[in-house]
């Protein structure tokens, strides 16, 4: 903390002795360290260019590097569109894809090199596209060279962000195969896709419910409750799925354990309703305010629980997205770099020509920071009010299962049936397993890689039986 | 003049041919059904039965997850 605190004094110290131009230069704001500054300067310059130097794309690549693809965005898309380097290239493409322009995203993201530091999320998106285009080759083409490179990347680098992004980007191509499999119908590949992520990847316990759901279709209602229990794990505290209490509630509506059902339906009723009431009340105050969700970001756990228990658990899954991670560390040096910048126009005299340009500089860095917190306030609200807008809508689903539920209990009493109930809980014949799981009892073991991998145990309770007369004397 | 003379002739023979009918109803009478004897053939079946089946049910549409592609947009705006 020390040295920083010394670096930081010695390059302020060093900055104020520069000699400023009349016009800002990229490279040597850059070898100050004012690196947003540099990228500013630098496609200034640019921009009034008709032929570029190679020497001046690499330097801009290098900032764009640096500071991140995002503090493009506040400039002008046609002044961008002329720039032949990766980053600029990768961001169009990405806005075109965000458009729904899947000819311009192609267009721009197929000329991302293969050494760029975008080039596996340029092939992540390349991959999606071809998926809704239904061009199966192509996805699975693209979508391998993202894991390849994002997997090779996230062992070469040495930063903790970096590495997890890149990390975070292999899981998500990986898991790309897994949900068009889903998406055709083919339940049992799909798992076994789901399968090649590891229990320690990040996006592991939002899987486990994708999981469940293909084992509910094909009919593995034990499973797939089993997967669905590993959620109340105290390690899974943070994980909350609305999602997840309806596929219990169904799987124990297709056992025909009505009871089961409804007392999951019940909780849900009693658990998240009124809580996600509470918690809408509360964020609907705010929800013009361009700073709160920010703010409730920097709170800490405890004060985020105090505020609403879900939006401490909202806050914290927010948390370990990577964009969450990468856009604080830019905001974080945008501040810094905005503050050093403050000091040298202030010790600047007030005759130097520098002044000027120094102060558009001053507020380009202003505005970057306000992109970036409006960022992460508008990306912190928009699942914020997801998640309540999911609650509501599921609720409603859970109310049909409820009816159906009605429905079928009145059934048995017209018809003078009941459910063959007279059984034990559950017993290990009922589990089904493929060749390649092992079987453990866990009578008296422990293991703990168990969580994910529990299944129920519970009979059908669908057969009826007549009801025997009661014969009153 | 000879149409209403024609006419005035037809109704006085009217009247005059008026009989006088009484009519008697039967006061009683009796049937024996088991002497009765009908000729024919029996079509119908010969015991009634109704077969029991399955009343037809009409399911909810419950919630089933057809894609993830929902899931799949969210984690590319995720990541950065």
């Amino acid at each position: 903390m020390k040295l920083i605190a010394l670096l930081f004094i010695a390059s302020t110290a060093l900055a104020s002795e520069v000699k400023w131009k009349d016009v800002p230069e990229a490279s040597k704001l850059a070898e100050q360290g004012f690196i947003f500054a540099a990228l500013d300067a630098q496609i200034r310059f640019l921009s009034t260019q008709k032929d570029y130097e190679s020497s001046d794309l690499e330097l801009l690549e290098e900032l764009v590097l640096k500071t991140s693809v995002e503090a493009l965005e506040d400039y002008d898309r046609k002044v961008l569109a002329k720039l032949p380097i990766g980053s600029v290239q990768f961001l169009l493409g990405r806005e075109s894809w965000r458009e729904k322009n899947t000819a311009q995203a192609q267009k721009w993201l197929v000329n991302v090199p293969r050494w760029h530091r975008y080039y596996p999320e340029a092939r992540f998106l390349m991959a999606d596209m071809a998926s809704d285009a239904g061009n199966v080759s192509s996805r699975e083409s693209y979508q391998a060279q993202c894991v390849e490179a994002a997997a090779t990347r996230a062992g070469e680098v040495n930063s903790a962000l970096l590495k997890r992004y890149y990390t975070v980007l292999a899981e998500d191509c990986l898991t790309l195969e897994a949900r068009k499999l889903y998406k055709i119908g083919k339940f049992q590949e799909a798992i076994e896709a789901y399968g090649k992520i590891s229990k320690r990847a990040y996006k592991w316990p939002f899987l486990l419910l994708e999981k469940a759901w293909s084992y509910y279709n094909l009919k593995d209602y034990n499973r797939s409750l089993g997967l669905l229990v590993t959620y109340k794990a105290p390690l899974m505290e943070s994980y909350f799925l609305p999602e997840a209490e309806v596929l219990t509630a169904l799987g124990y509506f297709r056992l025909c354990l009505y009871d089961d059902a409804l007392v999951v339906i019940d909780q849900f009723y009693t658990n998240y309703k009124p809580r996600t009431e509470t918690l809408e009340a509360t964020l609907n105050a705010q929800k013009s305010s361009q700073t709160y969700f920010y703010e409730l970001m920097a709170l800490s756990a405890k004060e985020r629980n105090r505020l609403h228990p879900f939006i401490g658990q909202l806050a914290t899954q927010i948390g370990q997205r990577p964009r969450f991670a990468l856009d604080q560390a830019s905001l974080a040096k945008v501040k810094e770099e905005s503050n050093r910048l403050a000091q040298v126009f202030e010790n600047l005299s007030s005759k130097d020509k520098a002044r000027r340009w120094m102060k558009e500089s001053m507020a380009q860095l202003k505005a970057v920071e306000e992109n970036l917190v409006g960022r992460i306030n508008y990306h912190a609200k928009k699942d914020m009010f997801a998640f309540i807008q999911d609650v509501y809508s599921l609720s409603e689903e859970l109310f049909k299962v409820k009816l159906e539920i009605i429905s079928r209990k009145k059934d048995l009493v017209y018809g003078s049936k009941k459910l063959i109930s007279d059984r034990g809980r559950g017993s290990f014949g009922q589990v089904k397993r493929s060749r390649f799981e092992a079987f453990w009892k866990f009578h008296g073991a422990f293991w703990a890689d168990e969580l994910g991998d529990f299944s129920f145990g519970l009979a059908s309770n669908c057969s009826t039986v007549r009801k025997e007369e009661v014969i009153s004397e | 003049m000879n149409k209403i003379f024609l006419l005035i002739l037809m109704t006085f023979s009217a009247y005059a041919e008026e009989p006088k009918v009484i009519y008697q109803y039967k006061k009683y009478e009796k049937f024996d059904l088991g002497d009765l004897e009908v000729k024919g053939q029996l079509i119908a079946p010969g015991d009634l039965s109704v077969r029991e089946r399955e009343r037809r049910r009409f399911e909810l549409d419950l919630y089933n997850r057809a894609d993830f592609d929902s899931n799949i947009k969210h984690d590319i705006n995720t990541l950065r």
